[in-house]
């Protein structure tokens, strides 16, 4: 709606209405003002009316050339409205940035070309628009069109929804106004702004990006959110999200009103494509309205957009008792919301959840590997653990692994939707029982949303938060004594805070005054150090698991001198999604005095943690294993080596490759070497698979051979890709089958093609894949890091390596 | 290296079935032999089963290469082809050898047999570079990259070598200033530059990416034309053509290269000495490059007698069968 000038008086009436001062109220009097509209001679009030509950009419804001035009040709004659608007929608605040509404406007002053959207109208006033003027206005038009074209690019990810009609208006508006884009008198800039995938939900390409600014009014005038605006100048310019945060780190609650507002799809949802949930699901269940939705308490405050878009990511499924809704050891994309019912969690060999308390610079691959099928260990790392950690609001006991879960538990398998781990136990219905199942777009929301998080949170902290500290091993010397443990956890209940990490986040860095004591909740750690030589990952953190009191535990008298000095021993970042619960360091340190046998279990903790770490170092030193880990070896699950001493470099490998794939190979035979041996850039199926995290529609998926498959539902993002530390995913373009428009030429048509992942599948099941089958010379391998690492110490150990 | 020392234990099937093989040849020979006026030729029995046997195998040994075409046919792998390949090249000389009762015979016979010598010496010949040529390319060209893209490789390397030359020396990339035009999209929009370098760290070696920061305002200008004219007049022309270039021919030889380099940073101040160090170390990476083309020519040349060859004697071995049989 238009504004009124800075001296108007304005009221907010809940967090809408406006009122006016006495002089623009005045105006309400005043008879309608008569003007000319392509010869026809109208009369439109001069300000624009809505009325409140009570009839009483409040002004809306001037009326503009465009809202009489509008009402003329539209409201009263039932055609189309002649001039095209860009930057402007009726609901908004018209900015005329774009210029795309000029008409003709002649008054007394004089005769000129005028934005429509913005130009009040007045007395006497003549319009002119491209119906009955073309000569004066069309090719000032064209050329402001062409303009904006020149300097944008269509989006990637075409097939996104976005927009109120879902087309791309400036396209549109072009291809009305005859404009060729290969005929464009003004050369086409370089499309080399950046893109901004951080959110889950929304990607921004501000190469799409034309400034009309309708996303910022959407989001600050119509949401009143205030996150979004312009920074930069000139060609510089661009929109961003609080101080220029990337979207998924700003303060945005992805309310989607800035991608319904974008015209040209630069804001586009990252929505949940298809039926994303396994066939065997969508049969027994019934997808959820969104309408539905938005009545149920979880999902409060969510936007009707979103809901929308992500209709297909909800449904609700109704188990029988004895059902199993979800088992142990499987991959899933999924969470539960309980609604009705009650729900056994078991864990059918507690051992494979103690072997994850391992510590170590293996401890990761030790908590996959059992997964895989190795032993674990018979003695727990960290012993006298009682309870096992599991991705559910409950603790299971060692000796009787089972647990219920009640609807006010909420929700579980959260871990395994956002950071795609196996399920860590099967649940089963107790009775009949009636789930909401959500895929991970969904969670992402509801751990944004303000309405759902603070339900959760509360959950947590009454209900969960005790059952989590009971898992924790760092605390079993508490719960030998109830009392004493249910004293500890009514002690810490109200200082903890709660609080999420993003990927690749750093929680505190070394050297950093060490202020506040972290235990894990959810997600993985990683402990880094840097020393003389580089940086070390020292260690994975996983669930149950702490970290940050060593530079805390300095502060005590019983420690002075042994451990630290106060600062951070090392660097610790998130992993994947990470939540965390947070302690203040000095109420840790009051607790800890209360628990002399907590205080000193820490400190026998810290001192080892200590003593491995320097062990590690030494060993880094004094073996290869430095450059092993440098490269990322320890985490490899299965990679194609090549021993450079028997490989001819003749390409078989490659060939046989793209003759697998339709003729794009998925493997370069080029890499880092680590001794003889070539670590070809093909997956290698890590055991930390962080190409998983990120995907908007879980189209990338580790199997349970542990191989990364890549399915038909990508959506071409190359989030994956991106985070594939070692560029072993690529992007490749695939002909969709349909044909467009040569945007260039338009007597041309070009195959469409269409951006998908692709990585090596090993040839999806064979016993031995294509480039190891293919390789004469027998250098091609398939192996682990452990097993790389283990050939290169007999190599060593036999004196044959170079 | 296809047959190991060490691995001589994963082979002994193959060397049982090469030794008794040519055991059970000659024997069968010597006693179809024995009190005999003549030595039994290509007619007798023996000969004809030896030359059936080693028709087929020839045959078989042939069909190695139409075995590379069709990668993704499980047909055995092809390591257990080239094994085969091998061990039964070999039994076919005591076959053919026997089958030709030690005569040279006719024309045509004449002729099958100094193909077959051609092709067995040939293919000993690569088998032996196959065993030598992998690990003097693992030690001598640690820079290695894929031999297709090598001119590619090159070409970025020049690029960067450019772009790090012109933010040290200030020089303006026009067409005047460049011996390689470079697509648009190459074209250096960034703040920094990125230089491709070899990099030897323990026992990672390989390829890495170096950033090095723009230093432009600290060299003086009199130091520019020095660093821009040795760019322009020889380390560019190397790092494009490597050897085969005249301008850049101090550059062929690590010690002539070392020298210049040296000559080179006592010309240019403090500041410059890294972009030197670079240059150097690509210039080395070039030589790589000019070695492992040279490496990879021996590696898969002799191919090109090998395989024209195999093919020629397998069509003279269907015109041989041809003729035995007409006048038999």
């Amino acid at each position: 709606m238009p504004s009124f000038e800075s001296d108007d008086y304005q009221e907010l009436i809940g967090d809408q209405l406006v009122t006016l001062g006495k002089k623009k109220r005045d105006m309400l009097q005043e008879g309608p003002i008569e003007l000319t509209i392509d010869g026809s001679k109208v009369k439109f009030p001069r300000v624009k009316t809505i009325y409140d509950p009570d009839g009483r009419a409040i002004p809306e804001g001037w009326t503009t050339i465009y809202d009489a035009v509008q009402q003329h040709y539209v409201v009263e004659r039932n055609e189309k409205n002649p001039i095209p608007i860009l930057c402007h929608r009726e609901h908004m605040t018209p900015v005329a940035v774009c210029r795309v509404c000029m008409v003709n406007a002649k008054t007394q002053r004089g005769s000129k070309l005028t934005p429509a959207c913005r130009r009040r109208i007045e007395p006497g006033m003549e319009v002119q628009t491209s119906r009955t003027n073309p000569d004066a206005i069309l090719p000032t038009v064209k050329t402001i069109v062409e303009l904006l074209l020149s300097d944008y690019h269509p989006p990637r990810g075409e097939n996104l929804a976005f927009g109120e009609s879902g087309e791309n208006e400036l396209e549109t508006i072009a291809r009305d106004l005859g404009i060729v884009q290969s005929k464009n008198r003004f050369p086409r800039g370089t499309p080399n702004r950046p893109r901004d995938d951080s959110s889950l939900l929304i990607s921004v390409d501000h190469n799409a990006c034309i400034l009309c600014d309708r996303c910022i009014r959407g989001c600050n005038d119509i949401r009143k959110n205030f996150v979004l605006g312009r920074m930069g100048k000139g060609y510089n310019a661009r929109i961003a999200f609080d101080l220029d945060e990337p979207m998924g780190g700003s303060s945005c609650v992805t309310c989607g009103e800035c991608m319904v507002s974008c015209p040209t799809g630069a804001l586009s949802g990252r929505a949940v494509v298809g039926d994303s949930f396994p066939p065997e699901v969508l049969t027994s269940a019934r997808a959820v309205d969104p309408e539905e939705l938005a009545s149920h308490p979880m999902f409060q405050g969510i936007s009707q957009p979103f809901l929308r878009w992500n209709r297909k990511a909800v449904v609700r499924r109704t188990f029988k008792k004895g059902e199993v809704i979800c088992r142990e050891g499987e991959y899933g994309s999924s969470a539960f919301i309980m609604e009705e019912g009650r729900f056994e969690v078991r864990i059918k060999s507690p051992l494979k959840s103690v072997a994850k308390q391992q510590s170590g610079i293996f401890s990761l691959f030790s908590r996959f590997a059992v997964g895989f099928g190795e032993k674990p260990g018979d003695v727990p790392a960290e012993g006298g653990d009682k309870f096992i950690p599991v991705d559910a609001p409950v603790a299971l006991a060692h000796g009787r692994p089972v647990a219920i879960m009640e609807p006010k538990d909420i929700l579980f398998g959260e871990m395994t939707c956002m950071n795609h781990y196996p399920r860590s136990a099967t649940i089963t219905a107790m009775e009949d029982c009636t789930v909401l199942e959500i895929l991970r777009n969904v969670l992402y929301m509801l751990q944004r949303n303000e309405v759902s998080k603070k339900t959760l949170d509360a959950v947590y902290r009454e209900r969960t938060l005790d059952n989590y500290l009971r898992v924790a091993p760092l605390f079993s010397v508490l719960t030998q004594d109830t009392k004493e443990f249910a004293k500890f956890v009514a002690e810490i209940r109200p200082c903890v805070k709660l609080i999420r990490v993003h990927p690749g986040q750093v929680i505190f860095r070394q050297g950093d005054q060490a202020d506040h004591f972290y235990l894990v909740r959810s997600g993985f750690v990683k402990v880094s150090q840097n020393r003389q030589g580089g940086d070390r990952v020292m260690n994975y953190l996983g669930p149950g698991s702490y970290f940050g009191e060593i530079g805390l535990l300095s502060r005590l008298a019983a420690t002075v001198g042994t451990i630290g000095s106060g600062l951070r021993t090392a660097t610790c970042s998130a992993l994947d999604h990470v939540d965390l619960v947070r302690l203040p360091g000095d109420k840790f340190l009051e607790l800890l005095g209360l628990h002399p046998s907590l205080q000193s279990r820490l400190i026998e903790v810290a001192k080892e943690r200590l003593r491995r770490d320097e062990e590690q170092w030494s060993k880094i030193r004094n073996e290869s294993l430095g450059n092993f880990l440098s490269q990322g070896l320890e985490n490899a699950g299965n990679m194609l080596v090549l021993d450079l001493e028997r490989c001819t470099r003749c390409d078989e490998c490659t060939k046989a490759c793209a003759d697998s794939h339709n003729g794009v190979t998925r493997l370069i035979r080029e890499g880092l070497r680590f001794d003889r041996f070539l670590i070809a850039t093909s997956c290698r199926s890590c055991l930390d698979p962080v190409c998983l995290v990120g995907c908007p529609t879980a189209a990338i998926q580790r199997t349970e051979s542990g191989d990364i498959n890549i399915k038909d539902s990508c959506i071409g993002c190359g989030k994956c890709a991106e985070n594939c530390p070692y560029g072993n995913i690529n992007m490749v373009a695939v002909p969709s089958g349909e044909k467009a428009p040569d945007p260039y030429n338009a007597d041309r048509m070009l195959a469409v093609v269409e951006y998908k992942a692709t990585t090596c599948d090993k040839c999806n099941g064979v016993e031995t894949p294509s480039c190891v089958f293919a390789c004469p010379h027998e250098a091609a391998s398939r192996v682990d890091g452990k097993e790389l690492l283990e050939w290169v110490r007999q190599l060593n150990a036999a004196g044959k390596t170079k | 290296m296809l047959i190991r020392r060490q691995e001589l234990s994963s082979h002994l099937g193959w060397i049982v079935l090469l030794v008794a093989g040519t055991v059970t040849i000659a024997g069968v020979y010597c006693a179809y032999g024995m009190g005999r006026p003549r030595l039994p030729g290509g007619s007798s029995p023996p000969g004809m089963v030896f030359g059936i046997l080693g028709s087929a195998i020839m045959l078989f040994e042939f069909f190695l290469w139409p075995r590379k075409k069709v990668r993704t046919w499980r047909i055995g792998s092809a390591k257990l082809w080239m094994r085969a390949h091998i061990w039964l090249g070999f039994l076919t000389v005591p076959l053919i050898v026997f089958h030709s009762g030690f005569s040279m015979g006719g024309q045509l016979s004449s002729v099958l047999m100094v193909l077959f010598g051609i092709v067995i010496a040939s293919g000993l010949f690569g088998l032996f570079l196959q065993q030598i040529l992998p690990r003097l390319m693992l030690e001598h060209v640690p820079a290695e990259t894929i031999y297709s893209q090598i001119d590619h490789v090159s070409r970025q390397n020049y690029w960067d070598a450019e772009d790090l030359v012109a933010a040290t020396s200030g020089m303006v990339i026009d067409a005047s200033h460049t011996l390689q035009a470079r697509p648009v999209a190459e074209a250096r929009t960034s703040d920094y530059i990125v230089v491709g370098a070899q990099r030897t760290e323990g026992n990672v070696r390989g390829k890495v990416l170096q950033t090095q920061v723009p230093t432009s305002t600290s060299v003086p200008s009199e130091a520019l034309n020095v660093l821009n004219d040795s760019f322009l007049g020889t380390v560019g022309h190397f790092l494009l053509h490597g050897r085969r270039c005249r301008e850049g021919a101090e550059l062929k030889s690590p010690l002539a290269a070392a020298a210049y380099f040296d000559n080179l940073r006592l010309m240019l101040p403090q500041s410059a000495h890294e972009t030197v160090e670079t240059l150097k170390s690509l210039c080395e990476q070039r030589r790589q490059f000019d070695l492992q083309c040279r490496m990879h020519g021996w590696l898969h040349g002799w191919l090109l007698v090998h395989v024209p060859l195999s093919a020629a004697l397998i069509g003279l071995m269907f015109v041989h069968i041809l003729v035995a049989l007409k006048y038999w």
